[in-house]
């Protein structure tokens, strides 16, 4: 039996194991494995079992308010690589829960909006029609920004915050880098460029305890993969005022369909209407006492 | 400002940007897990309210280890006292 490499954590983590089973050296020298840290609602989701934790040799723990559950079997001289989620709201700083996201469906397993604004939420809330609520969603979304350099220092101290409990950080490369680089596709998506990064940092912590690893050409496998990485699903638009903000320099400034879901990209006024009409929907239903529909084209 | 006027500005800072039913008590011990939409992004949301609710800016490194809506309150005394 291969020594297992085992990645415990989010979404993040079961993309860094997609990465890193695609890699040859890798996936010929150990059994790459996720368990994830929540419900990750995938239908084919492979259960690990206890023989392959006990055989793990490189604990990759991503830093969670849920600790690993399996704690007790991992062998005592495994070699634990803690490392933190990496994302960033400040780039959303109008997002929260979509309390009027729609029904999920085999296609769509969180729904076609399950990134929030808090505009969109707060007008669909106050009873407002759909049409009501686009055409006040510009003042009303500049009225609920907060002050961005606030923002930005709390953001900050939030992620050094959360560093301090990792060996492995990320903190001081997304504040470095986030404004020149395509980061994240939403605010806990980071995109290939982000993954990249933190896979070179988890394979140097991983040090000597795993050789092979060493000698994984990752740049390689990692130019063979989607370019935009496997966390890229759902494009969540940046607010106009946040991109002048920050300045990002690799937003893109055209009205090109970017945003929404991969097999349906929307321009930002086409996904800024269909959100604010999937959720003016799912209120209206809700209030007739009718089951929340999936999504309708 | 007494320590319960404190108190219940902040409550009412907490109720109105998570949008607390009324039945819903807010408490010393509150903590975000208490709270439905208490989480990393929207407690940063929270701060700027009730800095802008007291007029004051709670210092940084102390924002992401208080524990519950109690801390928050004496967080918000101390720097009230501290204003010059």
């Amino acid at each position: 039996m291969k020594p297992t490499l085992l990645f415990y954590g989010n979404c993040q983590a079961a993309a860094l194991s997609v990465i890193f089973s695609a890699d040859p050296t890798i996936a010929e020298a150990y059994n790459v494995l996720h368990i994830p840290s929540f419900d990750d609602r995938i239908p084919d989701s492979v259960a690990v079992n206890d023989e392959a934790i006990a055989a793990t040799t490189v604990f990759f723990d991503q830093h969670d308010k849920a600790p690993f559950p399996k704690g007790d079997i991992l062998p005592a001289d495994c070699r634990r690589v803690t490392f933190p989620s990496v994302d960033l709201f400040l780039l959303w700083p109008l997002h929260c829960v979509n309390v009027y996201n729609d029904a999920p469906t085999p296609q769509t397993l969180w729904g076609r909006f399950p990134y929030g604004d808090r505009a969109v939420v707060d007008g669909v809330m106050q009873g407002l029609s759909a049409g009501e609520v686009l055409a006040s969603y510009e003042t009303a979304s500049q009225r609920a920004l907060p002050d961005l350099d606030r923002f930005e220092k709390l953001e900050y101290a939030r992620l050094r915050a959360r560093d301090a409990q990792c060996e492995v950080k990320m903190s001081d490369f997304v504040v470095g880098a986030f404004r020149t680089q395509n980061l994240f596709w939403c605010v806990n998506h980071p995109s290939m460029f982000a993954l990249r990064e933190l896979t070179h940092r988890l394979i140097a912590a991983a040090g000597e305890q795993a050789t092979e690893l060493q000698r994984a050409a990752i740049d390689a496998t990692i130019a063979t993969l989607h370019p935009e990485g496997p966390l890229s699903d759902m494009h969540a638009p940046i607010h106009p005022a946040v991109v002048d903000h920050f300045k990002l320099e690799w937003y893109p400034r055209d009205d090109g369909p970017y945003f929404g879901l991969r097999d349906n990209r929307l321009t930002y006024q086409q996904y800024l209407r269909e959100m604010i009409e999937c959720s003016v929907r799912v209120r209206d239903e809700a209030a007739l006492g009718l089951p929340t529909s999936s999504a309708t084209q | 400002m007494t320590d319960d006027d404190i108190f219940e500005r902040l409550a009412g800072v907490v109720r109105e940007t998570f949008h607390v039913l009324p039945a819903t008590r807010v408490l010393e011990e509150t903590t975000s897990a208490d709270i439905n939409g208490w989480d990393s992004l929207s407690h940063a949301i929270l701060i700027m309210r009730v800095e802008e609710e007291f007029g004051i800016e709670l210092p940084i490194e102390r924002i992401y280890s208080l524990e519950n809506v109690g801390e928050l309150a004496e967080l918000v005394r101390s720097t009230l006292e501290e204003r010059p």
